[in-house]
């Protein structure tokens, strides 16, 4: 079953790093690292703050776009060439299919992340001459990644029944309502009505609160969460990816391809 | 076409030198119309509330901050030019998405109470002490500015209290909490606030100071007891200081405290040093 897996994977990989988009989206993140540093310049002396914002929000970014612009296609592609056809002639399974297509695009968004974190850092290095900090720079960065492969399969799921563009909207507006929990939570505090206070809490732990895999304020002032709030998150992103997993496996085996 | 081609080269270069003028000219009144339309027209109108671009922010929090800290620098350049100010507002923003990002609340200490807001410049720094409990800085600036600005001595000694409590705050923050202390009408803390510096810190240039101002507190105590007994004997407070040489009960003011400027309650005959 790994095997099967891992060849979706690594051609699913291989697809994805030919895409034109990815390099485009590559540029877009170094451009605004390298932006950082005239931005920094008329910025008071806060010039360290905003490289490291910037970096943090440019690799995150890149992260958001590859699922938006790749993600949303993987599907689609596949059954517009008639190239799914021949994979689901063969003896594998569809979970196996979805599976291959998370690991594959996570591994492409990994290696991307890689390149760019490095391109990062070194611009920072080159600006403090140090490296301290990195390491919390780099947990904040593994963190956005861990989310970024919940959304992939936010993305997978989606791209199973609709068009990609479509697809694309339901996983921004995915996204979006995932970083506005803390707004909900507002909206329910505030709620007197029972009925509405209900449904909102409801609709607060049936979306996914993405909010908690940002630390990029925390590791700015190098300050991490405690270990165990990490841990709940991990656990968070295990659970609610296994979740997705289902139902996009129970949309995609009762679709006639 | 080709009646231009055959015409002689002065009339080319005159009539490029004619063009060029017309270039000038248009580019000139263009600048011109918008230069008067911008002294006209504010250029900003609006700025969206805090909370909105809070509840907006989708996990950009930082980056956000960062921009619109970036913006607010700017703002700084154009503000004169507008009907109204934004600065509150765009500081607002940037401490609301990253309250832990100290320099703003300080820009606002120096920038705020200057155009008479010392209030929105108080409202942050409340904020800010509450985010970064370590810095001394944020209630330190704006207890200088209440000082400065407003004459308020009350609020300048709760923020000065404020920055004294935190850690790695310099000594001289204490001189200034006794320096305050005077200025409130308070001689009898501010010299017992003196002495304690006096006795306790390290730095020889606090110590030379400390002992200065803890001279002049007493020869101010002499100065109100001079003003009491000329109340004892002449039935009234003396209107100024000056008085009391006029009346012989002192040869002359003490050259160390002759740079204050006092006035005299008239009816409590207290000192109150500006």
């Amino acid at each position: 079953m790994f095997n099967r897996v891992l060849a979706i994977a690594l051609n699913t990989f291989r697809e994805s790093i030919r895409d034109r988009i990815l390099f485009v989206v590559a540029v877009f993140a170094l451009f605004i690292i390298g932006s950082s540093l005239f931005l920094g310049s008329i910025s008071l002396d806060q010039d360290i703050k905003i490289i490291k914002d910037f970096g943090l929000t440019a690799i995150f970014l890149l992260q958001i776009f590859i699922i938006i612009f790749v993600g949303a296609n993987l599907i689609y592609k596949e059954v517009e060439r008639k190239t799914f056809f021949l994979i689901l002639s063969k003896p594998i399974k569809k979970s196996e299919v979805i599976m291959g297509k998370w690991l594959g695009l996570s591994l492409t968004i990994f290696l991307m992340t890689a390149l760019t974190s490095l391109m990062f850092f070194g611009v920072l290095f080159i600006k403090i001459g140090t490296l301290n900090g990195i390491p919390y720079l780099i947990l904040a960065i593994l963190l956005g990644f861990i989310e970024a492969t919940l959304i992939i399969m936010i993305s997978i799921l989606f791209s199973g029944f609709t068009s990609p563009i479509l697809s694309s909207v339901y996983t921004v507006s995915l996204f979006l309502i995932g970083h506005s929990s803390s707004v909900v939570l507002g909206i329910i505090d505030r709620q007197d009505n029972v009925i509405i206070k209900y449904i909102f809490s409801v609709l607060y732990y049936i979306f996914p609160n993405l909010e908690k895999f940002n630390i990029r304020n925390d590791v700015l002032y190098n300050s991490i969460p405690v270990f165990q709030t990490l841990a709940l998150t991990v656990v968070y992103a295990l659970a609610y990816g296994a979740a997705l997993f289902l139902i996009a496996k129970f949309i995609f085996d009762r679709r006639e391809y | 076409m080709r009646i231009f081609f055959r015409l002689s080269s002065v009339f080319q270069i005159t009539a490029l030198a004619v063009l060029f003028l017309v270039v000038f000219w248009s580019q000139t009144g263009y600048n011109h119309f918008f230069k008067d339309r911008r002294l006209h027209y504010p250029a900003q109108v609006f700025l969206a509330p805090a909370t909105l671009v809070e509840s907006s922010s989708f996990g950009f929090r930082n980056f956000l901050a960062d921009v619109f800290w970036i913006q607010s620098v700017q703002y700084l350049i154009i503000e004169g030019l507008l009907k109204n100010s934004f600065m509150f507002q765009y500081l607002d923003i940037v401490t609301t998405l990253d309250p832990r990002f100290e320099y703003p609340y300080l820009f606002a200490n120096l920038i705020l109470p200057r155009k008479g807001s010392i209030d929105e410049a108080r409202f942050l720094t409340d904020r800010g002490i509450e985010a970064i409990p370590s810095s001394w800085q944020i209630p330190f600036y704006l207890g200088v500015q209440y000082k400065v600005f407003s004459k308020d001595y009350e609020q300048a000694l709760k923020y000065m209290n404020i920055a004294a409590s935190k850690p790695g705050k310099p000594d001289y923050v204490d001189s200034l909490i006794a320096s305050y202390t005077l200025r409130s009408g308070d001689q009898t803390s501010a010299r017992e606030l003196f002495d304690a510096i006096y006795k306790t810190t390290t730095n020889e240039f606090i110590k030379q100071s400390a002992k200065a101002w803890i001279q002049e507190i007493d020869h101010i105590g002499l100065i109100q007891s001079l003003v009491f007994g000329y109340k004892r004997l002449y039935g009234v407070y003396p209107q100024t200081i000056d008085d009391l040489i006029t009346r012989k009960l002192i040869g002359k003011i003490p050259d160390d405290i002759k740079s204050f400027r006092f006035i005299i309650n008239q009816e409590t005959g207290m000192l109150i040093i500006e």
